[in-house]
């Protein structure tokens, strides 16, 4: 047998067919698994992936914020607070120049609220106007010696007088305390509160009286403040929010003198034992009944 | 006198109620201290519940000082043992708290006696200034807290004797 022939006879026939049949479908399979393998290269490699996706993102964001934005918010919310946090920390210049055009119209309309709410508050006692309480007011202010307006305005804004504090003036030792309504405030916190009102009162009076001898009268801090009437021996602070009413300053030093009358000696010889002081507590008592009437 | 110490050991000692942070703004913090019950005497006791102003250092002739030192009925003066300058300046500082209190109590107390061990010359001028004044002084570490309840227990019993609060 020749060669020719034999290898003629080795060639399967049915791969010859499979062969002139199925090439075509061959190389589309072969150019397939090569785009595969190239898509597979482009998710599994981070670079190519950004890449991929960059010129789509903001579309996308754009898209699903567009169609679905209650999802995205739900989806975002819990890492807004720290990247808030981390942006004021990291920029705070940034951030300060950004809110400081908005921070001025926040305060202005938060004051505007308040101020409207005074006035809601001041109308709605004008419109009584023939109601029994505006008389009561307007006699009121006759009897106190001041314009009815300053009664109702002192009606809108409540006034609470919340703790008096009875202290030596010398040492900032505390004789009494009292609060409204009693709080849970330990016998230390008053003691120490009585220490440091003194310090810092006399590092006022000290430091900015240039020369001149004076008392601190008033510290205030936001809706509350701190009224000092000095008396020989001790100086009563009281502690209070709102606007105080007329003749307050009057009832505060009666208070006071009452209680130098009765204990002038006590006070005087005072050396830190407060149980030689019962009863002091009681004019304070007195005062703050007298405040809860006006 | 600066970093001797007084508030760290008075910060051992406390019921604590505002930031250290007065202290560099008005130059004083108050807080609060009951002490249990203590012998005054022979078959006297005593309680004392302290109100402790921690007052920074001030330059000499402040008015300030002598402001927070009125009305005071002992005080605790606390030099460094590492720094024999703050032990030398003790006179000055006795004083002026004597004018501005005149019946206030004096009790010393040598701080940083954790570090000071190695240096007892120290501790000595601080023995000798305290037995030529007559003043009891006790040696303290605010660190260890090392005699500082002591230290104001012996200034309440100064208090005591000499008949004050």
């Amino acid at each position: 047998m020749s060669d020719a022939k034999r290898n003629h006879q080795d060639v399967d026939p049915l791969e010859q067919l499979k062969s002139i049949l199925l090439t075509e479908d061959q190389s589309r399979v072969k150019e397939l698994e090569q785009k595969i393998e190239e898509l597979q290269t482009r998710l599994s490699r981070k670079e190519q992936l950004i890449a991929t996706l960059e010129p789509v993102l903001g579309e996308l964001l754009d898209r699903k914020i567009k169609h679905s934005k209650d999802e995205m918010a739900a989806a975002l919310s819990p890492v807004m607070g720290a990247a808030i946090k981390r942006q004021i920390r990291d920029a705070k210049d940034d951030v300060v120049d950004a809110l400081y055009p908005i921070l001025g119209q926040m305060v202005a309309r938060s004051v505007a609220e308040a101020m409207k709410k005074l006035v809601a508050n001041i109308n709605a006692s004008l419109n009584r106007t023939f109601s029994f309480d505006l008389w009561k007011k307007r006699i009121q202010a006759r009897a106190l010696g001041v314009d009815a307006g300053e009664v109702i305005l002192a009606g809108a804004a409540p006034f609470e007088l919340q703790r008096l504090f009875l202290i030596a003036k010398e040492s900032g030792l505390l004789m009494a305390y009292i609060s409204n309504p009693p709080d849970q405030q330990s016998d230390s916190d008053a003691q120490v509160i009585g220490g440091m009102l003194t310090a810092i009162k006399s590092f006022v009076e000290s430091a900015f009286a240039g020369g001149a001898k004076g008392t601190l009268e008033e510290i205030q801090h936001s809706d509350r403040a701190i009224r000092i009437d000095p008396g020989l021996h001790t100086y009563l602070a009281a502690v209070y929010a709102g606007i105080p009413p007329a003749g307050f300053d009057e009832m505060l030093k009666a208070c006071h003198q009452e209680i130098h009358k009765r204990f002038h000696r006590r006070l005087r010889e005072y050396q830190g034992d407060n149980s030689r002081l019962r009863g002091v507590e009681k004019p304070l008592h007195k005062l703050l009944k007298q405040v809860l009437k006006v | 006198m600066f970093g001797v110490g007084k508030t760290s050991l008075v910060r051992r000692f406390v019921y604590d109620r505002f930031e250290d942070g007065y202290l560099s703004t008005i130059g004083v913090k108050v807080s609060q201290k009951l002490l249990p019950p203590i012998q005054t005497g022979e078959g006297k006791f005593g309680q004392f519940n302290f109100l402790l102003w921690d007052i920074e250092g001030f330059e000499e002739n402040s008015p300030q000082l002598s402001n927070y030192l009125v009305g005071a009925a002992g005080a605790l003066v606390v030099a460094d043992l590492l720094r024999p300058e703050t032990i030398a300046s003790l006179p000055a500082i006795i004083n002026r708290f004597r004018k501005a209190a005149p019946a206030g109590q004096v009790a010393l107390a040598g701080n940083k006696i954790d570090l000071a061990k190695t240096s007892p010359e120290t501790v000595g001028e601080l023995e000798r200034f305290a037995a030529e004044s007559h003043l009891p002084f006790l040696l303290t570490s605010a660190k260890t807290g090392e005699n500082v309840e002591k230290s104001f227990q012996v200034l309440a019993r100064q208090i005591a004797q000499s008949g004050g609060r």
